[in-house]
C-alpha cells in the first residue's frame, strides 16, 4: 500500500505542476460559475413576481456530472499513455512495483485531484445557504457530493484503463469520451420497452445518479453499481499492464 | 516503399477490426431485439469474413496465438477476468434483492406516506403505470414522482412514458385526450390521473384495487343539456372523459320516471330552463335526504332560464344555506366580453385544488352565496369568485330591454352584489353524507367552454368529490420547509455573478500562470 500511496502522490503533485490541471479547474469552475449564476438570476427574477420556492442545491449538482463526463477523460489520458509513448513504462514493470499497485496508485493520484475540484465547487450551496432563509436542505448536498465521488471514482478507473491502453494521449482522451458517452447514452438505446431496457438502464451511470443522489437518496445499489465499475476499470487496467509483460 | 508490402501490413489489421466492430453490432442487435433478425444476421457475416480473412493473410501470427506463450498467459487472463466480473455480477444482484435506501432530505420528500405504502402492500395485481407526455413537456416531476412508487413496490409497480403523438393508437386506446395523463393499468381496468402527485396516484391504485360501478346521472325533461350532442352546446366532451375515468354516464328523464335513480352516485342538472313541479322538487329534496348527491349548474333568466324557480331556491337556501340569486355577474377584467365572469379559485377543497393557476370561465353567470348560520353538521363553502372588478347586477331588466344607446348597465351601490363575486358554492352535510354543488353557470362545461382554462377540470373534480371518491387515501400531509431567497440589492445580484463566474475560476487561473511561469523561468 506504501507504493500505491508514493505513486498517488507524485500523481497528484503532478496534476497542480502542470497546465492541464489548472486548465481543468478553470474550465470546470468557470462553467459551472456560468450555469449557477444564470440559475439564481432567474431563481430572483421569478421570486419578485411569483413567491416560487428557491433554487436547491439542484442548480449547482445537476451539470457537475455533465462537466465531470468531458473533464475526466482530460485527467486519465496522461496517466498511463504519457509512460508508455515515452518509454518509462518499461522502467516501472521491472522496478519492485506491482502491476495493480501502480494502476492503483495511478487511479487514485486523479481521485484526490477530483476530490480537491468538488471541494472547491462547495462553495455554490454554501452561497445558497446564505442566501436562502431559513438555509439550505444539505441533506440533498450531501448525498449529492457523495455520488459525484463515486461517479468520479467509476469514471476514473475506466479513464485509467482506457489510457493502459493507448501510447497516445488524444487517442486515449478520444476513446475514453466515446467510453463515457456510450454509457450515459446506454439506456435510451431501448427505450422501447424491450426486455433489456432493465439492464441497460442499470448499466447507465447517469440513471443511479438522477434517481438517487441527486433528489437527496443514498441508494445502496447505486454505491455498489459504482464501485463495482470502479473495481472493473481498474482490474482491467491491471491485467493490460500485466498483458504487456507477455504480449508479442 | 514496397507498396505491396505496406497493404499486407494494415489489411489483416482491418479485417481484424471489421470481425469485431460485426460481432459487436451482431450482439448488440441481438440484446435489443431480442430476434435473428438482419441487423444481427449481417453483423456475424461481416465478423466471420472478417475472421476468415485475418487468418488467411496471417496465419503465422494466429498459429503463434493459440499454441504460444500468449495463448496460456491470455486464456489465464480471460478466465480470471471472467470469474472477476461474475463476482461484480453477482454482488449487483444481490443489492438489486435488497434494495436499500436512506432519504436524506429535510422533508423526507423522496419517502411515501405511510398511508400510500401501505395501499402498494395490498397490491395483489401488478400495475404499469403509462405516462403519456410528448416532448413538449418535462418528465423530470413525472419521473421523480413514479420512481418513488415502483422503488417502493417491490416490482409490482412498474412505468413507461409514451409519447402520444409517436404512439397515438395507444393513447386512444386509454381514451388520454390531455398531454401529461398517467393511465395506471391493472388487468383489463385501467384508472387515468390528470395531475400528477403521490396522492392522486395512490387514491387512483385504491380504485383500481376496489373496482365498483360508478354512476352519473344527467336529467332530463327541463330543458337541460345534452350529453350526447357534439356540437358546442352539448356536454360530448364532458360525457367523454366521465367516461374514461371510469364512470357509467346516462341521462334520467325526472318527468317521466318521476323519481331518481337509486344506484345514482351523482346526479347532474345542467342548465334546466322549466321550473320543477312540486312532486318532482320533493323526490330531488327526498333523494337528498337520504344521502344522494346533486350537482345543479344553473344558467340566468336572461338566458332563456324560466325564472324563478323560487320553491327550488327557497329549498336551498333554508335547508343547505346556498344561495342562489337572481342575479347575473358583469367582469369588467376582460373589457370586451363583460358578461363572461372570470372565477378564481379562493378556497382549499378537494374540488379545486387541482385549480392551483388556473381560472374557470363562465359565460353569463348569476352569483351563488352560502348563507351564514348553517349548522355544525352542515359544511357551506364557496369556491371560486370573481375578482373585485366585477359586480352581481340585480337589475335585470337592463339586459332584455334594447334602448337605442344599447344595455345600459352599471354597478349601482346597495342595489347590486359587489365583487368578489361568489359563483361556485359546495354544501356537505356530514350527518347523512349528502353534497350538493351550486355553480351559478351551466355553459361553462358545454362543449364550446369545456376545454378553456380550467373548465371541465372544475366539473370533473366535483363529480368525483360528490360521489365521495375524492379522497379513498387521506394523507397526514407532512410538514413542509418554506424556504424563500433572502432580498438582495441591486448590486448584489452584480456582486454574485462576479464572485461566482470571476473570482474562484479567476484565482486558479492565476495560480496556474504563476507556477507555469516559474516552471519556465527555471528551465
Amino acid at each position: 500500500m506504501r507504493t500505491v500511496w508514493i505513486i498517488a502522490r507524485r500523481e497528484f503533485r503532478r496534476y497542480f505542476t502542470s497546465p492541464v490541471g489548472y486548465l481543468v479547474l478553470f474550465l470546470y469552475l468557470f462553467i459551472l460559475g456560468l450555469i449557477v449564476n444564470n440559475s439564481l438570476q432567474q431563481a430572483y427574477a421569478f421570486s419578485v413576481f411569483q413567491g416560487a420556492p428557491p433554487p436547491g442545491a439542484d442548480i449547482v449538482i445537476g451539470p457537475m456530472l455533465t462537466l465531470l463526463v468531458f473533464s475526466i477523460p482530460a485527467l486519465t489520458m496522461r496517466l498511463l499513455a504519457e509512460e508508455q509513448a515515452s518509454g518509462t513504462l518499461e522502467l516501472l514493470l521491472t522496478a519492485p512495483v506491482r502491476d495493480w499497485e501502480l494502476v492503483v496508485g495511478k487511479w487514485l493520484g486523479a481521485f484526490l485531484f477530483v476530490v480537491v475540484l468538488l471541494a472547491l465547487t462547495l462553495i455554490y450551496p454554501l452561497a445558497l445557504h446564505l442566501l436562502t432563509e431559513p438555509g439550505l436542505d444539505w441533506g440533498p448536498v450531501i448525498s449529492g457530493y457523495l455520488g459525484l465521488l463515486l461517479v468520479s471514482a467509476a469514471l476514473l478507473a475506466l479513464g485509467v484503463a482506457v489510457s493502459a491502453l493507448f501510447r497516445s494521449q488524444v487517442a486515449a482522451f478520444v476513446v475514453t469520451l466515446a467510453l463515457f458517452l456510450f454509457l450515459w447514452m446506454i439506456s435510451s438505446l431501448a427505450s422501447a420497452g424491450s426486455p433489456s431496457e432493465g439492464v441497460l438502464r442499470y448499466l447507465d451511470f447517469g440513471h443511479h445518479f438522477y434517481t438517487s443522489f441527486f433528489r437527496g437518496v443514498i441508494d445502496l445499489q447505486g454505491v455498489v453499481y459504482y464501485l463495482s465499475v470502479t473495481a472493473f476499470g481498474l482490474f482491467v487496467g491491471t491485467v493490460i499492464i500485466e498483458s504487456r509483460r507477455w504480449r508479442g | 516503399m514496397n507498396p505491396t508490402k505496406t497493404w499486407r501490413t494494415w489489411l489483416p489489421w482491418v479485417a481484424l477490426g471489421l470481425a469485431v466492430v460485426g460481432a459487436l453490432v451482431a450482439a448488440g442487435a441481438f440484446f435489443i431485439l431480442r430476434a435473428f433478425d438482419t441487423p444481427v444476421r449481417v453483423g456475424l457475416a461481416v465478423a466471420l469474413v472478417g475472421l476468415a480473412a485475418f487468418v488467411y493473410l496471417e496465419p503465422e501470427r494466429v498459429r503463434r496465438w493459440l499454441t504460444g506463450r500468449e495463448a496460456r498467459y491470455g486464456s489465464n487472463a480471460l478466465v480470471l477476468s471472467l470469474a472477476f466480473i461474475g463476482i461484480l455480477a453477482a454482488l449487483n444482484y444481490l443489492a438489486s434483492l435488497y434494495p436499500q435506501r436512506w432519504d436524506l432530505t429535510e422533508d423526507r420528500r423522496n419517502t411515501l406516506a405511510p398511508e400510500i405504502q401501505e395501499v402498494l402492500r395490498a397490491l395483489d395485481e401488478p400495475v404499469t403505470a403509462y405516462a403519456f407526455y410528448s416532448a413538449n413537456i418535462n418528465r423530470d416531476y413525472a419521473r421523480e414522482v413514479l420512481d418513488k412508487f415502483a422503488l417502493a413496490s417491490e416490482g409490482k409497480f412498474t412505468y413507461k412514458f409514451v409519447d402520444p403523438i409517436a404512439n397515438p393508437a395507444l393513447a386512444q386506446q386509454y381514451g388520454v385526450t390531455r398531454d401529461g395523463t398517467v393511465v395506471l393499468v391493472m388487468g383489463d381496468r385501467h384508472e387515468q390521473v390528470l395531475f400528477l402527485s403521490d396522492e392522486e396516484i395512490a387514491n387512483a391504485l385504491a380504485r383500481l384495487m376496489r373496482p365498483e360501478e360508478r354512476v352519473v346521472v344527467f336529467v332530463t325533461g327541463h330543458g337541460e343539456g345534452d350529453i350526447e350532442t357534439l356540437g358546442e352546446t352539448g356536454y360530448s366532451l364532458l360525457k367523454d372523459e366521465l367516461t374514461n375515468r371510469n364512470f357509467t354516464v346516462r341521462t334520467w328523464s325526472l318527468p317521466a320516471e318521476g323519481s331518481l335513480p337509486e344506484d345514482a352516485d351523482v346526479v347532474i342538472f345542467a342548465g334546466p330552463t322549466q321550473p320543477f313541479t312540486d312532486k318532482e322538487r320533493q323526490v330531488i329534496q327526498d333523494y337528498l335526504a337520504n344521502g344522494g348527491s346533486v350537482i345543479f349548474l344553473f344558467n340566468t333568466s336572461v338566458e332563456g332560464a324560466a325564472e324563478p324557480d323560487a320553491d327550488l331556491q327557497a329549498y336551498l337556501a333554508d335547508q343547505w344555506f346556498v344561495q342562489v340569486d337572481d342575479t347575473v355577474v358583469v367582469d369588467t377584467s376582460s373589457p370586451q366580453q363583460p358578461l363572461i365572469a372570470v372565477g378564481i379559485p379562493t378556497a382549499r377543497h378537494p374540488v379545486t385544488q387541482k385549480l392551483a393557476g388556473l381560472v374557470v370561465l363562465f359565460p353569463v353567470a348569476r352569483s351563488v352565496r352560502a348563507l351564514d348560520g348553517a349548522p355544525a353538521t352542515l359544511s357551506v363553502e364557496e369556491l371560486l369568485h370573481t375578482t373585485d372588478r366585477a359586480w352581481a347586477e340585480t337589475d335585470l331588466a337592463a339586459f332584455t330591454t334594447s334602448t337605442p344607446e344599447g344595455a345600459q348597465v352599471a354597478y349601482d351601490e346597495g342595489e347590486d352584489l359587489p365583487g368578489p363575486v361568489p359563483l361556485v358554492v359546495v354544501a356537505h352535510d356530514t350527518l347523512t353524507d349528502a353534497r350538493i354543488v351550486v355553480v351559478g353557470d351551466a355553459d361553462f362545461a358545454r362543449n364550446g367552454f369545456y376545454q378553456a382554462y380550467g373548465n371541465g377540470l372544475l366539473l370533473l373534480d366535483a363529480v368525483d368529490w360528490a360521489a365521495g371518491q375524492e379522497n379513498l387515501i387521506t394523507i397526514t400531509p407532512k410538514p413542509q420547509t418554506q424556504r424563500y431567497l433572502k432580498p438582495l440589492a441591486g448590486y448584489g445580484l452584480s456582486a454574485l455573478a462576479l464572485t461566482s463566474i470571476c473570482l474562484l475560476p479567476g484565482v486558479v487561473l492565476v495560480i496556474g500562470g504563476v507556477v507555469w511561469f516559474r516552471r519556465r523561468m527555471r528551465r
